[in-house]
């Protein structure tokens, strides 16, 4: 009699079937971990933003007044010492450092403040080592995009090179609120009036600036800015101060603004492109210059508006992105969040009243 | 089933699962100009103009500024809110102008 051997293992078709009930599993347990991970993330964000809340607490403590969102020889007409590089589009100059170059003494970054002298501009030949500086707390755990110190670039995307050398910052995903106007490129400057747009009912209004950004800026941080608490008569918890701008859309820095600078998108859309030096630092929520859509309403554009400009908040967290408020704390604010709220939530002392959000 | 076949269908549906699929294509100009104006329509649940910019999305239609497909997408759109299902086109408005970006 033959005994026939019998066949072991599996056949391809169990095969197949036991991994698609492997890959079915990891698909269902997949999301619940991610979502884990993000919440995790998003938490260590909110903590940052948290810290930079309370520098700015306690910087208003020590001098009566929030540091301004960059600073920048005041100039009426454009003109000054050369060695301040002062921009002759926007008026921007040295020294440059932002608000949270300031805030550096006030987030236990002491030794880093001090060997930054802010009277001297970002570039001189002393602070090259400061300025490269990766800060963790400046850093969002969610975001895709880099998170190494970066070449500062001209409007054609080219490296800045001042003193034979290009200027190297560190990053920082993290922006200060201009408000609703966006008042830098030649609204910096602008000696013929720039176009403030009412929110509500789409009028404008011609204002003359010739250097004086405060004269349109209605949020807590601009060129020069000197907001006190007295001044946000909106209310500091409905009040916007910071939010979260991932680099995956553009370059953001901690350092402050180089005169000439341009930020450019990482991807782009039918609507963005490189913006001025401002927006190394700071962000708005729109509109800006009159700008309307087809139907005559102001263009607004609230954290993740699907516009991609470098000048708006953008966060990976998914559905939205966190905001610092000027109390402090820190909120969720979705990608949905009412236009005009988001606006109204941006400026100091509008008079809106804030709905819950 | 064959085993051979099995494996194929296995495969086509692991990569269309994988690859996702979009909703929206490429649209001109003068449609991502609608588009954005429909996600602040639809964001602000704002029925005056909404009716506007229907109109104004017909005008374009039979002007041929839009091509009829564009004009379809932009008029669901416009359906949907006028059915009272704003977050519905607000979503709708934002991912036809996330089709639009290149390189995300």
């Amino acid at each position: 009699m033959i005994r026939r051997k019998s066949e072991s293992g599996f056949t391809l078709v169990e095969l197949l079937v036991v991994i698609a009930i492997i890959g079915l599993l990891i698909g269902m347990l997949l999301p619940a971990v991610q979502a884990a991970r993000e919440a995790a993330r998003r938490m260590s964000c909110g903590n940052n933003l948290k810290q930079l809340g309370l520098a700015l607490q306690s910087y208003h403590s020590a001098r009566s007044q929030f540091p301004a969102g960059y600073l920048s020889l005041p100039t009426s007409d454009g003109t000054g010492p050369s060695d301040a590089r002062i921009d002759p589009v926007t008026w921007d100059a040295a020294p440059g450092w932002g608000w949270s170059a300031q805030l550096l003494p006030y987030l236990e970054q002491s030794n880093l403040a001090a060997v930054i002298d802010q009277a001297q501009p970002i570039w001189h030949p002393e602070h090259v080592a400061a300025i490269g500086s990766t800060i963790e707390l400046f850093l969002c755990p969610s975001v895709s995009g880099d998170r190494d110190p970066f070449a500062v670039t001209d409007e054609p995307g080219n490296p800045i090179v001042i003193g034979g050398r290009e200027i190297i910052v560190g990053r920082s995903h993290y922006v200060a609120s201009h408000g609703q106007e966006s008042c830098w490129g030649e609204c910096g400057a602008s000696t013929t009036g720039e176009v403030f747009t009412n929110i509500y009912d789409s009028s404008t209004e011609v204002v003359v600036i010739n250097g004086d950004v405060s004269r349109v800026a209605d949020g807590p941080f601009f060129r020069n800015s000197k907001t006190r608490m007295r001044d946000i008569t909106d209310g500091s918890s409905n009040t916007i101060f910071l939010g979260e701008h991932s680099s995956a859309l553009s370059e953001k820095t901690w350092v402050g603004v180089i005169p000439g600078a341009f930020t450019h998108p990482n991807f782009s859309s039918p609507e963005n492109g490189a913006d001025a030096a401002a927006t190394l630092t700071l962000v708005h929520a729109g509109p800006s210059g009159g700008e309307l859509d087809i139907t005559g309403f102001p263009i607004i554009h609230p954290i993740n508006f699907p516009t991609y400009h470098v000048g708006q908040m953008y966060s990976e967290h998914p559905g939205g992105g966190q905001v610092g408020m000027g109390d402090g704390s820190v909120r969720f604010v979705s990608d949905d969040i009412n236009l005009i709220l988001f606006a109204e939530l941006s400026s100091i002392d509008e008079g809106e009243v804030i709905e819950e959000f | 089933m064959h085993p051979s076949r099995f494996a194929g269908v296995f495969v086509c549906c692991a990569i269309s699962v994988l690859s996702g699929c979009s909703r929206y294509d490429k649209v001109s100009p003068a449609a991502y100009e609608y588009s954005k104006a429909l996600y602040s329509v639809c964001n602000c649940h704002d029925e005056t103009r909404l009716s506007n910019l229907a109109l104004h999305i017909d005008t374009a239609e039979t002007e041929s500024k839009l091509t009829g497909r564009e004009a379809d997408w932009l008029h669901d759109i416009v359906a949907t809110a006028q059915a009272g299902e704003w977050q519905e086109a607000t979503q709708d408005a934002r991912q036809l102008m996330e089709a639009q970006v290149e390189g995300m």
